[in-house]
Protein backbone atom coordinates (compact mmCIF):
# COMPACT_ATOMS: atom_id res chain seq x y z
CA UNK A 1 0.00 0.00 0.00
CA UNK A 2 1.05 3.96 -0.75
CA UNK A 3 2.48 5.51 2.03
CA UNK A 4 0.44 8.56 2.51
CA UNK A 5 2.29 11.72 2.71
CA UNK A 6 1.70 15.76 3.11
CA UNK A 7 3.61 17.99 0.94
CA UNK A 8 4.90 20.83 2.69
CA UNK A 9 6.42 23.77 0.35
CA UNK A 10 8.07 26.88 2.71
CA UNK A 11 7.83 30.25 0.12
CA UNK A 12 10.27 31.55 1.92
CA UNK A 13 13.45 28.96 1.27
CA UNK A 14 11.56 27.32 -1.62
CA UNK A 15 12.25 24.24 -0.09
CA UNK A 16 9.38 21.33 -0.42
CA UNK A 17 9.28 18.47 1.90
CA UNK A 18 7.23 15.30 1.36
CA UNK A 19 6.29 14.01 5.44
CA UNK A 20 4.70 10.76 5.68
CA UNK A 21 1.35 11.36 7.76
CA UNK A 22 1.32 11.10 11.52
CA UNK A 23 -1.36 9.34 13.61
CA UNK A 24 -2.77 12.99 14.17
CA UNK A 25 -3.08 13.55 10.41
CA UNK A 26 -4.87 10.24 9.52
CA UNK A 27 -7.37 11.18 12.69
CA UNK A 28 -7.92 14.43 11.17
CA UNK A 29 -8.48 13.02 7.91
CA UNK A 30 -11.65 10.98 9.40
CA UNK A 31 -13.03 14.37 11.24
CA UNK A 32 -13.03 15.64 8.33
CA UNK A 33 -14.95 12.68 6.59
CA UNK A 34 -17.15 13.13 9.14
CA UNK A 35 -17.59 16.65 9.12
CA UNK A 36 -18.13 16.40 5.68
CA UNK A 37 -21.38 13.71 6.20
CA UNK A 38 -22.57 15.83 9.05
CA UNK A 39 -22.86 18.97 6.75
CA UNK A 40 -23.57 16.89 3.72
CA UNK A 41 -27.13 15.14 6.37
CA UNK A 42 -27.50 18.84 7.59
CA UNK A 43 -27.98 20.24 4.05
CA UNK A 44 -30.23 17.01 3.27
CA UNK A 45 -32.66 17.73 6.08
CA UNK A 46 -32.74 21.23 5.03
CA UNK A 47 -33.51 20.64 2.22
CA UNK A 48 -36.05 18.03 2.91
CA UNK A 49 -37.73 20.44 5.66
CA UNK A 50 -38.01 23.32 2.81
CA UNK A 51 -39.66 20.81 0.26
CA UNK A 52 -42.60 19.40 3.27
CA UNK A 53 -42.88 22.80 4.33
CA UNK A 54 -44.14 23.69 0.64
CA UNK A 55 -45.81 20.72 0.35
CA UNK A 56 -47.99 21.90 3.04
CA UNK A 57 -48.41 25.52 2.11
CA UNK A 58 -49.19 23.94 -1.41
CA UNK A 59 -52.06 22.11 0.73
CA UNK A 60 -53.48 24.93 2.53
CA UNK A 61 -53.39 26.87 -1.07
CA UNK A 62 -50.35 29.15 -0.46
CA UNK A 63 -47.00 30.01 -1.58
CA UNK A 64 -43.88 31.15 -0.58
CA UNK A 65 -44.82 35.01 -2.02
CA UNK A 66 -47.84 34.46 0.16
CA UNK A 67 -45.85 34.47 2.94
CA UNK A 68 -43.83 36.94 1.99
CA UNK A 69 -46.76 38.97 1.83
CA UNK A 70 -47.60 38.50 5.41
CA UNK A 71 -43.85 39.78 6.54
CA UNK A 72 -43.16 36.13 7.23
CA UNK B 1 50.09 134.03 -19.11
CA UNK B 2 46.84 135.28 -17.27
CA UNK B 3 47.81 136.68 -13.73
CA UNK B 4 46.09 135.37 -11.50
CA UNK B 5 46.21 131.97 -13.25
CA UNK B 6 43.65 130.73 -15.65
CA UNK B 7 42.60 127.40 -13.63
CA UNK B 8 43.99 128.35 -9.79
CA UNK B 9 43.92 131.83 -9.31
CA UNK B 10 47.23 131.80 -8.66
CA UNK B 11 48.76 135.54 -8.20
CA UNK B 12 51.75 135.86 -9.54
CA UNK B 13 54.67 139.02 -9.26
CA UNK B 14 53.93 141.38 -12.42
CA UNK B 15 56.49 142.83 -14.81
CA UNK B 16 55.54 146.42 -12.68
CA UNK B 17 55.96 144.61 -9.33
CA UNK B 18 58.86 146.48 -7.25
CA UNK B 19 62.47 144.31 -7.13
CA UNK B 20 61.73 144.82 -3.58
CA UNK B 21 58.02 143.15 -3.09
CA UNK B 22 59.12 140.13 -5.14
CA UNK B 23 59.86 137.60 -1.89
CA UNK B 24 56.61 138.77 -0.60
CA UNK B 25 54.70 138.29 -3.92
CA UNK B 26 56.63 134.57 -4.72
CA UNK B 27 55.74 133.97 -0.69
CA UNK B 28 51.83 134.52 -1.53
CA UNK B 29 52.12 132.76 -4.83
CA UNK B 30 54.05 129.51 -3.54
CA UNK B 31 51.36 129.35 -0.88
CA UNK B 32 48.49 129.52 -3.05
CA UNK B 33 50.14 126.76 -4.85
CA UNK B 34 50.69 124.98 -1.92
CA UNK B 35 47.16 125.55 -0.58
CA UNK B 36 45.70 124.06 -4.40
CA UNK B 37 48.47 120.69 -4.40
CA UNK B 38 47.37 119.71 -0.59
CA UNK B 39 45.23 116.80 -1.96
CA UNK B 40 47.22 115.17 -3.53
CA UNK B 41 49.77 114.90 -0.86
CA UNK B 42 49.91 111.19 1.04
CA UNK B 43 49.27 107.98 -0.49
CA UNK B 44 51.59 104.62 -1.10
CA UNK B 45 52.65 102.91 -3.14
CA UNK B 46 50.23 101.39 -5.57
CA UNK B 47 47.28 103.91 -4.87
CA UNK B 48 45.28 105.66 -6.85
CA UNK B 49 43.43 109.13 -6.35
CA UNK B 50 40.13 109.47 -6.00
CA UNK B 51 37.74 112.31 -6.18
CA UNK B 52 35.99 112.86 -3.03
CA UNK B 53 33.30 115.23 -4.30
CA UNK B 54 32.56 117.40 -7.14
CA UNK B 55 34.44 120.44 -5.86
CA UNK B 56 37.96 121.06 -7.21
CA UNK B 57 40.90 119.30 -6.06
CA UNK B 58 39.21 117.04 -3.71
CA UNK B 59 40.60 114.24 -3.89
CA UNK B 60 41.49 111.15 -1.63
CA UNK B 61 44.56 108.26 -1.54
CA UNK B 62 42.62 104.56 -2.63
CA UNK B 63 43.63 101.65 -2.70
CA UNK B 64 43.72 100.96 -6.60
CA UNK B 65 41.26 97.54 -6.16
CA UNK B 66 38.10 98.90 -4.61
CA UNK B 67 34.88 98.18 -6.48
CA UNK B 68 37.13 95.98 -9.23
CA UNK B 69 37.54 91.74 -9.02
CA UNK B 70 41.06 91.20 -8.80
CA UNK B 71 40.09 87.25 -9.10
CA UNK B 72 37.84 84.23 -10.10
CA UNK B 73 37.86 81.19 -7.98
CA UNK B 74 35.70 78.22 -9.42
CA UNK B 75 33.78 77.24 -6.50
CA UNK B 76 31.76 73.87 -5.58
CA UNK B 77 30.45 72.41 -9.28
CA UNK B 78 32.76 75.31 -11.18
CA UNK B 79 36.23 74.94 -13.03
CA UNK B 80 38.26 77.50 -13.96
CA UNK B 81 38.74 80.79 -13.28
CA UNK B 82 41.77 83.28 -12.88
CA UNK B 83 43.39 86.47 -11.49
CA UNK B 84 44.00 88.43 -14.57
CA UNK B 85 42.91 89.07 -17.91
CA UNK B 86 39.95 86.92 -19.57
CA UNK B 87 38.60 84.37 -17.20
CA UNK B 88 36.86 81.43 -18.17
CA UNK B 89 34.77 79.51 -15.85
CA UNK B 90 33.24 76.38 -16.62
CA UNK B 91 30.00 73.92 -15.19
CA UNK B 92 31.33 71.53 -14.21
CA UNK B 93 27.93 69.54 -13.26
CA UNK B 94 26.99 69.84 -16.90
CA UNK B 95 29.66 69.08 -17.79
CA UNK B 96 29.26 65.80 -16.21
CA UNK B 97 26.65 64.88 -18.25
CA UNK B 98 28.24 63.24 -21.01
CA UNK B 99 24.97 61.57 -22.92
CA UNK B 100 21.20 61.80 -23.42
CA UNK B 101 19.41 61.45 -20.36
CA UNK B 102 21.67 61.88 -17.95
CA UNK B 103 21.48 62.81 -14.41
CA UNK B 104 23.25 64.29 -11.81
CA UNK B 105 22.27 63.56 -8.36
CA UNK B 106 24.10 64.04 -5.55
CA UNK B 107 26.46 61.64 -3.63
CA UNK B 108 26.81 63.63 -0.47
CA UNK B 109 27.28 67.72 0.70
CA UNK B 110 28.27 69.19 -2.22
CA UNK B 111 29.59 66.33 -4.15
CA UNK B 112 27.85 64.68 -7.00
CA UNK B 113 28.04 61.92 -9.60
CA UNK B 114 26.61 61.08 -13.37
CA UNK B 115 23.56 59.00 -13.21
CA UNK B 116 23.33 57.12 -16.74
CA UNK B 117 19.71 57.07 -17.91
CA UNK B 118 18.04 53.07 -17.56
CA UNK B 119 15.81 51.14 -20.26
CA UNK B 120 13.61 51.88 -21.43
CA UNK B 121 10.23 51.49 -19.02
CA UNK B 122 12.50 51.57 -16.22
CA UNK B 123 11.76 53.84 -13.20
CA UNK B 124 14.28 55.97 -10.84
CA UNK B 125 14.17 54.23 -7.63
CA UNK B 126 15.48 54.88 -4.60
CA UNK B 127 18.52 53.02 -3.19
CA UNK B 128 20.41 53.81 0.15
CA UNK B 129 23.44 51.51 -1.23
CA UNK B 130 24.11 53.04 -4.49
CA UNK B 131 26.19 55.78 -4.22
CA UNK B 132 23.89 58.47 -5.76
CA UNK B 133 21.18 57.21 -3.08
CA UNK B 134 19.18 56.61 -6.44
CA UNK B 135 19.23 53.57 -9.56
CA UNK B 136 16.93 53.22 -12.70
CA UNK B 137 14.85 49.66 -12.11
CA UNK B 138 12.26 47.70 -13.29
CA UNK B 139 8.95 48.81 -12.54
CA UNK B 140 6.94 46.47 -10.63
CA UNK B 141 4.07 44.54 -12.60
CA UNK B 142 0.94 45.94 -10.56
CA UNK B 143 1.81 45.28 -7.62
CA UNK B 144 1.83 41.27 -7.53
CA UNK B 145 4.45 39.29 -6.66
CA UNK B 146 4.28 35.48 -7.23
CA UNK B 147 5.53 33.63 -4.13
CA UNK B 148 5.58 30.34 -4.86
CA UNK B 149 3.96 27.71 -7.28
CA UNK B 150 3.44 24.82 -5.74
CA UNK B 151 2.29 21.00 -7.14
CA UNK B 152 -0.69 19.82 -5.50
CA UNK B 153 0.37 16.01 -4.44
CA UNK B 154 -0.41 13.92 -1.51
CA UNK B 155 -3.56 14.28 1.35
CA UNK B 156 -2.53 18.18 1.83
CA UNK B 157 -0.18 20.99 0.98
CA UNK B 158 0.96 23.46 3.28
CA UNK B 159 2.49 26.70 2.24
CA UNK B 160 4.80 27.51 5.30
CA UNK B 161 6.93 30.52 5.70
CA UNK B 162 4.89 33.43 4.38
CA UNK B 163 5.98 36.99 4.19
CA UNK B 164 3.66 39.30 6.51
CA UNK B 165 4.83 42.27 4.01
CA UNK B 166 2.09 42.51 1.53
CA UNK B 167 -1.22 44.11 2.17
CA UNK B 168 -3.43 40.79 0.93
CA UNK B 169 -2.57 37.39 -0.20
CA UNK B 170 -4.05 36.14 -3.33
CA UNK B 171 -4.16 32.30 -4.56
CA UNK B 172 -5.21 30.97 -7.49
CA UNK B 173 -5.60 27.04 -7.73
CA UNK B 174 -5.35 25.92 -11.66
CA UNK B 175 -6.19 22.02 -12.31
CA UNK B 176 -7.01 20.75 -8.75
CA UNK B 177 -7.44 16.89 -9.26
CA UNK B 178 -8.09 14.78 -6.16
CA UNK B 179 -7.92 10.57 -7.02
CA UNK B 180 -11.61 10.15 -5.10
CA UNK B 181 -14.50 11.50 -7.46
CA UNK B 182 -17.39 14.03 -5.92
CA UNK B 183 -15.00 16.13 -4.12
CA UNK B 184 -14.23 19.46 -2.81
CA UNK B 185 -10.89 21.41 -1.69
CA UNK B 186 -10.55 22.60 2.03
CA UNK B 187 -8.17 25.19 3.43
CA UNK B 188 -6.86 25.90 6.97
CA UNK B 189 -5.02 29.36 8.35
CA UNK B 190 -1.95 28.78 9.45
CA UNK B 191 -2.68 25.34 9.06
CA UNK B 192 -4.59 25.08 12.17
CA UNK B 193 -6.75 21.94 12.17
CA UNK B 194 -8.24 22.80 15.83
CA UNK B 195 -11.89 22.80 16.55
CA UNK B 196 -14.76 25.51 16.35
CA UNK B 197 -11.53 27.79 14.68
CA UNK B 198 -13.09 28.12 10.88
CA UNK B 199 -16.62 28.36 9.50
CA UNK B 200 -17.82 28.42 6.10
CA UNK B 201 -20.23 31.89 5.47
CA UNK B 202 -22.01 32.48 1.79
CA UNK B 203 -21.69 36.13 0.90
CA UNK B 204 -24.28 38.17 2.39
CA UNK B 205 -27.04 38.70 -0.28
CA UNK B 206 -28.44 41.86 1.81
CA UNK B 207 -28.01 44.31 4.67
CA UNK B 208 -29.14 41.66 7.05
CA UNK B 209 -26.06 40.09 7.56
CA UNK B 210 -25.99 36.99 9.57
CA UNK B 211 -24.58 35.97 13.15
CA UNK B 212 -23.50 32.33 14.42
CA UNK B 213 -20.92 29.66 16.07
CA UNK B 214 -17.57 28.69 14.49
CA UNK B 215 -17.70 24.93 14.12
CA UNK B 216 -15.49 24.03 11.67
CA UNK B 217 -11.71 22.51 11.50
CA UNK B 218 -11.49 24.00 7.76
CA UNK B 219 -12.93 26.20 5.62
CA UNK B 220 -14.27 24.87 1.93
CA UNK B 221 -13.10 26.46 -1.19
CA UNK B 222 -14.73 24.65 -3.71
CA UNK B 223 -18.34 22.95 -4.30
CA UNK B 224 -18.48 19.31 -2.78
CA UNK B 225 -19.08 17.98 -6.55
CA UNK B 226 -15.73 18.15 -8.38
CA UNK B 227 -14.99 15.41 -11.29
CA UNK B 228 -11.97 13.63 -10.48
CA UNK B 229 -10.86 12.56 -14.35
CA UNK B 230 -11.62 16.28 -16.12
CA UNK B 231 -10.54 19.06 -14.73
CA UNK B 232 -11.17 22.62 -16.09
CA UNK B 233 -11.00 24.15 -12.27
CA UNK B 234 -10.12 27.66 -11.24
CA UNK B 235 -9.99 28.79 -7.89
CA UNK B 236 -9.31 32.11 -6.89
CA UNK B 237 -9.03 33.10 -2.79
CA UNK B 238 -7.96 36.16 -1.32
CA UNK B 239 -6.91 37.14 2.06
CA UNK B 240 -6.97 40.78 3.48
CA UNK B 241 -4.65 42.00 5.90
CA UNK B 242 -3.35 38.74 6.88
CA UNK B 243 -0.53 39.78 8.72
CA UNK B 244 -1.81 41.82 10.99
CA UNK B 245 -2.30 40.31 14.63
CA UNK B 246 -5.00 42.16 15.94
CA UNK B 247 -8.11 40.89 14.30
CA UNK B 248 -10.05 37.51 13.45
CA UNK B 249 -8.72 36.66 9.69
CA UNK B 250 -11.53 35.97 6.69
CA UNK B 251 -10.96 34.61 3.29
CA UNK B 252 -13.04 35.33 -0.08
CA UNK B 253 -12.95 31.96 -2.48
CA UNK B 254 -14.81 31.52 -5.83
CA UNK B 255 -14.62 28.70 -7.41
CA UNK B 256 -15.82 27.24 -11.11
CA UNK B 257 -14.90 23.70 -12.06
CA UNK B 258 -16.62 20.75 -13.58
CA UNK B 259 -19.53 18.63 -11.61
CA UNK B 260 -18.88 15.30 -11.06
CA UNK B 261 -21.85 13.77 -12.56
CA UNK B 262 -21.92 15.92 -15.86
CA UNK B 263 -18.24 17.18 -17.02
CA UNK B 264 -19.55 19.51 -19.24
CA UNK B 265 -21.74 21.33 -16.37
CA UNK B 266 -20.10 23.64 -13.67
CA UNK B 267 -19.68 23.24 -9.89
CA UNK B 268 -19.90 26.52 -9.01
CA UNK B 269 -18.78 28.01 -5.12
CA UNK B 270 -18.50 31.29 -3.94
CA UNK B 271 -18.02 31.94 -0.05
CA UNK B 272 -15.93 33.52 2.63
CA UNK B 273 -14.10 31.65 5.25
CA UNK B 274 -13.82 32.99 8.61
CA UNK B 275 -11.30 31.70 11.54
CA UNK B 276 -11.80 33.36 14.66
CA UNK B 277 -7.87 33.65 15.44
CA UNK B 278 -6.01 36.98 15.42
CA UNK B 279 -2.56 35.28 14.95
CA UNK B 280 -0.83 36.87 11.79
CA UNK B 281 -1.12 34.53 8.52
CA UNK B 282 2.15 32.63 7.83
CA UNK B 283 0.59 29.58 6.34
CA UNK B 284 -1.88 28.06 4.99
CA UNK B 285 -3.00 24.41 4.77
CA UNK B 286 -4.79 22.79 1.32
CA UNK B 287 -6.95 19.64 1.48
CA UNK B 288 -9.03 17.41 0.03
CA UNK B 289 -12.25 16.79 2.13
CA UNK B 290 -11.37 13.01 1.34
CA UNK B 291 -8.59 11.39 -0.96
CA UNK B 292 -5.16 12.56 -2.27
CA UNK B 293 -4.72 15.65 -4.47
CA UNK B 294 -2.93 13.90 -8.10
CA UNK B 295 -2.41 17.21 -9.94
CA UNK B 296 -2.74 21.06 -10.13
CA UNK B 297 -0.93 24.16 -9.36
CA UNK B 298 -0.90 26.90 -6.18
CA UNK B 299 0.32 30.33 -7.24
CA UNK B 300 0.73 32.58 -4.06
CA UNK B 301 0.83 35.90 -4.84
CA UNK B 302 1.69 38.81 -2.43
CA UNK B 303 0.02 41.75 -3.27
CA UNK B 304 1.17 45.34 -1.90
Amino acid sequence: MTKLFKTIHNVETDEIQQVPLTSEDLAMIESDKAEAELMKSQEAKAKADKEAAQAKLAALGLTADDLKALGL
Amino acid sequence: MANPTTNFGWVMPTSTSLVTNLPADFNTFGQAVDTSMAQLKGGTTGQILSKTSATDMAFTWITNDVGDITAVTAGTGISGGGTSGAVTVTNDMATTMTTKGDLVPATGSGTYARLGIGSNNQVLTADSTASTGMKWATASSGGMTLLSTTTLTGASVTLSSISGSYKLLRIFIELPLNATDSWDTKMCFNADTTANRHQNLSLATDTTGVSGSFTQTSGSITYDGLDNAVTQTLIDITIPDYANANTWKFAYATSLGNNTTTTTQFSYKSNLIAYNQTTAISSLLFKPGSGNFTSGTIYLYGVS
